[in-house]
């Protein structure tokens, strides 16, 4: 354990505490829901038959090529409309989605967060890993 | 087997959860996230291609750090502060690294895989709990000036003990490296981001840990992002394997908690160094 060498400032305010809280209640939901997604798909795979791979999608995964492409959801009406009509994939895709946007949510709860304390020097960091994170994003959009 | 699997893809998607499952398991007994044991199984035993499995590797260990954080930060364990700075470095290297793995052939990603293996088993042989070190902390004008400095439960009583931050900056390079190493092998890279807390910036090793993990959320989805957009995330792939390693790390180390840790260590640094010398073989194997 680090051992402290002088009287540290090291008592987190009130709003820090507020802030933690609601971060763990963030993460939790996220990651249930996106549980639930990839559940749901799985009941739908045994219950309609679906499944996620076609066998020649499957063949080519396993055979060590890289020629498979999962085109990213483009049109978000389609996408949505997919939960409607009880598509697997869509359910599963928004798993994915949900994951990989949680950190990103958690990054701009923060950024919020630290802009009503005042505290500029981490909303300019929050936002600085943000647009980092949106980087897959911009390069997507840039193409 | 792959014949049966393909003509089952119901069994397939059964089998990539309850893999998963193991591997999230396993991973959150010995402090390792799941990509350890699925990067090898999915690219050696069931042949696919080293990106797809990177690529699903990397959903997982979003999941499981997510699953992991929420606990950590209700716990007081974790210090946002210090996560948010570092994360400047981890989510550069993320960028980095996602972008060079498209461009390295998968020879060499099976090498630096294998390497990172070999450290993982040494890095468990010598794993200790930190207790009772006393390390001085040198002065750091940045970390004074952030309000880095905090406190966590600890003791037998759970009180609070106050710590302080050092060497900030040298923090934010180190984390460059783990972010970089993290996109390019589809890893959590807290095998890297520990040590650089504990070691370099005197953080105590349960905060190191808790504050690490809330930071590979971060840096994975950052690659994972790159990933997602390029098509490399398979979701017949990546959705099971989210989905097993997450109950796996979630219910199985209860399970798991009440075997001896040092057996399990000892068994699992012998796997992990036959799957090392395997995937090392693969690596060498396209140069000949």
């Amino acid at each position: 354990m680090s051992s402290p060498t002088s009287k540290p400032d090291s008592t987190p305010r009130p709003e820090d505490l507020r802030l933690e809280r609601w971060l763990s209640i963030l993460l939790r939901g996220g990651v249930n829901l996106s549980l639930l997604l990839v559940l749901t798909g799985f009941v739908l795979n045994y219950v309609k038959g679906q499944s996620w791979m076609g066998a020649t999608d499957m063949s080519e995964l396993m055979s060590g090529s890289l020629t498979l492409h999962s085109e990213p959801p483009r049109n978000l009406a389609e996408f949505v409309y997919g939960f409607g009509g009880l598509q697997s994939l869509n359910f599963v895709q928004g798993a994915i989605l949900v994951l990989i946007l949680l950190p990103a949510f958690r990054v701009a709860f923060l950024l919020g967060s630290f802009l009503r304390q005042r505290d500029w020097i981490f909303s300019m960091l929050a936002f600085l890993v943000l647009t980092f994170m949106s980087f897959g994003t911009i390069l997507r959009i840039v193409h | 087997m792959k014949e049966f699997l393909v003509a089952n893809p119901i069994v397939f998607e059964t089998t990539l959860a309850m893999v998963a499952m193991v591997a999230g398991a396993f991973g959150a007994l010995l402090g390792l996230g799941g990509g350890f044991i699925l990067i090898p199984f999915l690219t050696l035993v069931l042949g696919v291609h080293i990106h797809y499995a990177i690529g699903a590797s990397l959903v997982s260990v979003i999941a499981t750090s997510s699953g992991a954080a929420a606990s950590y930060v209700r716990d007081r364990m974790t210090n946002v502060r210090v996560a948010i700075l570092l994360e400047i470095g981890t989510t550069l290297g993320a960028i980095t690294g996602a972008t060079l793995a498209s461009r390295i052939e998968p020879s060499g990603l099976f090498l630096l895989f294998s390497i990172l293996l070999v450290w993982s088993a040494f890095a468990m042989l010598r794993r200790r709990e930190g207790a009772g070190r006393e390390m001085k902390v040198p002065p750091d004008a940045l970390a004074d000036r952030l309000r880095l400095h905090s406190e966590y439960p600890g003791g037998t009583q759970k009180e609070m003990i106050p710590y302080r931050v050092a060497r900030a900056k040298l923090g934010i390079v180190l984390m460059y490296f783990a972010g970089c190493v993290s996109a390019l092998l589809g890893i959590g890279s807290g095998i890297l981001k520990v040590p650089a807390m504990d070691q370099a910036m005197r953080i105590p090793i349960k905060v190191s840990s808790a504050t690490s993990n809330f930071m590979i959320g971060v840096t994975t989805a950052t690659s994972a992002g790159i990933y997602f957009m390029r098509g490399d995330i398979i979701p017949g792939l990546a959705g099971p394997i989210a989905f097993g390693v997450l109950i796996g790390s979630q219910v199985g180390s209860r399970w798991l908690g009440k075997w001896s840790g040092q057996t399990i260590r000892f068994i699992f640094v012998i796997i992990l160094i036959l799957v090392a010398v395997e995937m090392g073989i693969k690596g060498v194997q396209s140069y000949f």
